[in-house]
């Protein structure tokens, strides 16, 4: 009977064992095929890695992925607007009520923190509680109708918001792929958030750039000179006898910061960089807004067009509301040079129905600007010379070449849904991340040592064998890590540390309880069935807490702080294991002869 | 080698000097909380946060006077290790390259020729901060009601659970209170952030260990020795359980310390919560867990006698 038990037992062990190392396997290729690597030259080792592209891609998949606090890197999360979103989907039915009805959401989301479409729909049912939201949202093509009720919109936008997230996650994918970044993660963060991992990127500036760039192109025509001319002559008279409010800090008068002499007809003035902030708060009053016409906006330059004394100068440029054309339309874009000034620019061609309205729009306007707007942005308005029919156009005023790289990766990627906010961002250096695998190593080793001595001396070959059961624990966690492809952190390695403290707590259970039998006077045999079974229940309830405890970590954590709770986990599974199956198969063994002993100190 | 064979000490009893010894503990870490408030950490107040490494040994007091008047507040400076590496934190709305390029700028003229790398960078946005926060204080709500249910149904008697749940409480505040009063003296970050909730949580798991083990014993205990009365019998458990509760203890002590000692720059304050977390949880597991579950049972017993 006995001998079966242990037969199975011994059956679990191998089992076990020969998991971990198939887990364990690839990380161990791994190992040596990046020390192979290091000990050849650049060529050989260019030469040898594209030779063996697909078998390396398939070991380091396989092999246990160290977090970035580890290797170095960064890690961005990101939020999709939804407030924008929800306000843009209502698209030509925005009118100010809906857009006030917004900003209270958000506010109100902003101090509840619940779900931002929810706080949308309450405050607009709020307000009237026989209004229909379908007034915004109607849509043939949604099968959205006026008789849609206030829930099915409710369900309809946040179905929208999923979208919008899956989308902003393809197009992030594919610009960092563009980017060229191996094994980046991307995942999704609650309902509006994106985890953004990238290994080994330190040049976090360009990144930045690339992960909230909206790329909203958008080509739109300028409103008639004359329309430009009486628009400024109002501002300037409304200014001229402004009265500014003497308790306000902040700068009224729109004249003091903002010339209105522009270099050309279209362009409606200029202002100093640090200034444009200032202006914008000014123009976005309801008496200066009134001065404007309704189809002109007042868009600023993307570069600046001249220096006074070392500070740049911004020129605002009067364009129509209405959008032309926007950037969906664009099939192929690359980086050329201006054959006349040698400066670069983005090259681009438009899909049929794109280049068709393209030589529709050019035919029409001959003689006249087209500006071409990037993020709200005026890159350049050239004057249209004869109808375009190719479908092709072109983004000059690139600062470089990089710039332009980058613009093309993020057009061609596609414009994303809402924009993006980065809420959390970190980066750590690839050295600080060698010094924490150094010293995450070190404690392992130090604190697997101090634990195994003592135990030898406490408990003599009991301690030995709670040490050997120790070791495996060990292997089994990172067999664990490796088959659930979880990712080793630093919090992690203070897991694995903390677990060696730990692990051997079931033994001492155990064997405590072993030597309290034989005080009592119970034979080597019994002393040992005793100890086991009785101390089971202890163990059990001790490890269940810690392990509730653990799974609270992990679904509360983010980041590292997850790997640590994983370690955790894992830790309490394999100590387990290796506490009571495996020290209980070796004990057996040592005991197996009536006349054998062995000492528990 | 044995320690504790057979021992017989009265913890019972000595809970008077342990309710003393603890009630002061906690009382001055309530009032370093209250009056000094809780020293947030990059996670859960937001802004922005670098450490730099630079090439010869600098002067945290001359960095922290020369950056002010440019980055428009007191940076909150301190060395991160050796004297060449600082941390440097700032609440600021500025983009974190901006204010990396202007931090660097100012080291470049203060310490020419003395060259600087940045280490590590963090940007936590005050409405994610804030969510952290909230993600924390429900953690560990969450795992102390967990706890509380879970010892509730495993040893039939709502005391075990409320006992259990104050040594716990017991162990984490006078932790926040001593990192608290760390915050200005202590030579590593000790600030509270997400990795000290993992701590926490962690110290709460031990502390829990023991005390379910001693539980445990108690709940055998009651089956063998019927006519025992409960604190003679509380007291024969702990005194069963003590060696094992040493040993433990011990060997636990001893991980938490190596990784203290070796475990790099960036895990010092969450190691140092573990070395104060191993120490209180046994501590509490011996004189405070029990000795309350003694006085709310004689409570009980007496309520129901009513």
């Amino acid at each position: 009977m006995k001998k079966q038990n242990n037969g199975f037992k011994l059956g679990m062990i191998a089992l076990f064992l020969g998991l971990t190392l198939y887990y364990l396997f690839p990380t161990l290729q791994w190992n040596l095929e990046q020390r192979h690597m290091e000990s050849l030259t650049e060529t050989e080792r260019i030469q040898y890695e594209s030779e063996n592209a697909s078998k390396l891609q398939r070991i380091r998949e396989g092999a246990l992925s160290l977090g970035l606090d580890l290797q170095g890197g960064m890690y961005v999360t990101l939020e999709v607007g939804t407030p924008q979103l929800v306000l843009e989907l209502s698209g030509d039915f925005a009118d100010d009520y809906l857009e006030d009805v917004i900003r209270v959401a958000r506010e109100n989301y902003l101090e509840s923190r619940t779900d931002f479409i929810d706080e949308f729909v309450a405050e607009f049912e709020r307000r009237d509680s026989d209004a229909m939201l379908s007034r915004y949202y109607r849509s043939d093509s949604q099968n959205i109708t006026r008789t849609s009720s206030n829930s099915e919109i409710s369900a309809y936008l946040k179905n929208q918001r999923t979208n919008a997230v899956e989308r902003a996650m393809e197009i992030i994918r594919s610009r960092i792929d563009r980017f060229g970044v191996t094994e980046p993660g991307i995942l999704q963060q609650g309902n509006s958030r994106i985890v953004v991992e990238l290994p080994g990127v330190d040049d976090e500036e360009r990144v930045r750039d690339l992960l909230r760039g909206t790329a909203r192109l958008e080509f739109r025509l300028t409103p008639e000179t004359d329309e430009i001319n009486s628009a400024k002559q109002a501002i300037a008279d409304y200014f001229s006898d402004f009265e500014a409010d003497e308790e306000s800090d902040e700068v009224q008068n729109l004249l003091e910061i903002f010339d209105l002499r522009g270099s050309n007809q279209y362009s409606f003035g200029y202002a100093a960089g640090r200034d444009t902030a200032a202006v914008n708060r000014i123009l976005r009053t309801e008496d200066v807004q009134r001065l404007i016409p309704r189809n002109m906006s007042l868009l600023w330059g993307a570069t600046s067009f001249a220096q006074d004394g070392g500070i740049p100068l911004y020129e605002m440029i009067a364009v129509r509301s209405q959008i032309e054309l926007t950037g969906d339309v664009i099939s192929e874009a690359r980086v050329a040079f201006d054959p006349t000034t040698n400066r670069p620019e983005v090259s681009m061609t438009m899909d049929s129905d794109g280049a068709r309205r393209w030589s529709r729009i050019t035919g029409a306007n001959i003689g006249r600007p087209v500006a071409i707007v990037l993020d709200g942005y005026v890159y350049s308005y050239p004057t249209v010379r004869s109808q375009i029919n190719n479908g092709r156009s072109s983004i000059s005023g690139i600062g470089g070449v990089q710039e332009a790289e980058d613009l093309v990766n993020i057009l061609l990627s596609g414009a994303l849904p809402a924009p993006l906010e980065i809420i959390e961002e970190r980066t750590v250096g690839a050295s600080l991340g060698e010094a924490s695998i150094r010293a995450g190593l070190y404690s392992i080793i130090f604190g697997l040592s101090v634990v195994a001595i003592f135990m030898i001396v406490y408990y003599r070959t009991g301690g030995g064998i709670a040490d050997l059961a120790l070791l495996l624990n060990i292997i089994f966690i990172l067999g664990i890590l490796a088959g659930f492809q979880a990712t080793l952190t630093l919090p992690g390695i203070a897991g694995i540390v903390l677990t060696i403290g730990m692990a051997v707590d079931a033994n001492v259970l155990i064997f405590d309880r072993i030597r309290e039998e034989m005080r009592g006077g119970k034979t080597l045999r019994a002393a040992i069935d005793n100890g086991y079974a009785n101390a089971m229940s202890a163990i059990i309830d001790a490890n269940v807490t810690t392990f509730f405890v653990a799974v609270i970590l992990y679904s509360f954590g983010v980041g590292p702080i997850k790997g640590f709770a994983v370690t955790l986990m894992a830790g309490i599974v394999a100590s387990l294991f290796s506490a009571i199956v495996i020290t209980r198969v070796i004990v057996d063994y040592l005991t197996r002869e009536k006349t054998s002993t062995v000492s528990f100190g | 080698m044995r320690w504790f064979e057979s021992p017989n000490f009265d913890f019972i009893k000595a809970h008077n000097i342990a309710y003393f010894f603890s009630g002061t503990l906690i009382v001055i870490s309530l009032v370093a909380i209250f009056t000094m408030g809780l020293n947030y950490g990059i996670d859960f107040r937001g802004g922005q946060e670098f450490v730099f490494e630079f090439q010869e040994p600098i002067d945290v007091v001359e960095i922290r006077s020369e950056l002010t008047e440019p980055l428009g507040s007191v940076p909150e400076i301190k060395l991160f290790g050796s004297n060449r590496e600082i941390l440097l934190r700032i609440d600021t709305e500025d983009d974190i390259t901006t204010t990396r390029e202007l931090i660097l700028a100012n080291f470049a003229t203060l310490y020419p020729g003395n060259e600087v790398s940045v280490q590590k960078t963090d940007l936590v946005g005050p409405r994610f901060a804030e969510d952290l926060r909230r993600g924390a204080m429900y953690s560990i709500i969450f795992a102390l009601a967990v706890v509380f249910i879970y010892i509730f149904i495993r040893f039939k008697g709502w005391y075990f659970s409320a006992g259990a749940i104050a040594a716990l409480a017991h162990d984490v505040l006078i932790v926040l209170g001593i990192f608290t009063i760390m915050a200005e003296i202590a030579p590593f970050d000790v600030s509270i952030d997400q990795a000290l909730i993992a701590a926490f949580l962690t110290i709460v798991g031990y502390s829990l260990n023991d005390t379910v083990v001693v539980f445990d014993r108690i709940r055998e205990n009651s089956i063998i020795y019927k006519t025992m009365n409960f604190t003679d019998m509380i007291n024969k458990s702990l005194n069963d359980t003590l060696s094992r509760t040493v040993v433990t203890s011990v060997t636990t002590l001893f991980v938490v310390t190596v990784l203290f000692i070796f475990g790099g720059e960036v895990l010092k304050g969450f190691a140092f919560a573990l070395v104060l977390g191993v120490i209180l949880g046994t501590y509490s597991s011996l004189f405070v867990a029990s000795a309350l579950v003694v006085e709310l049972q004689k409570r009980a017993i007496k309520a129901k006698a009513k």
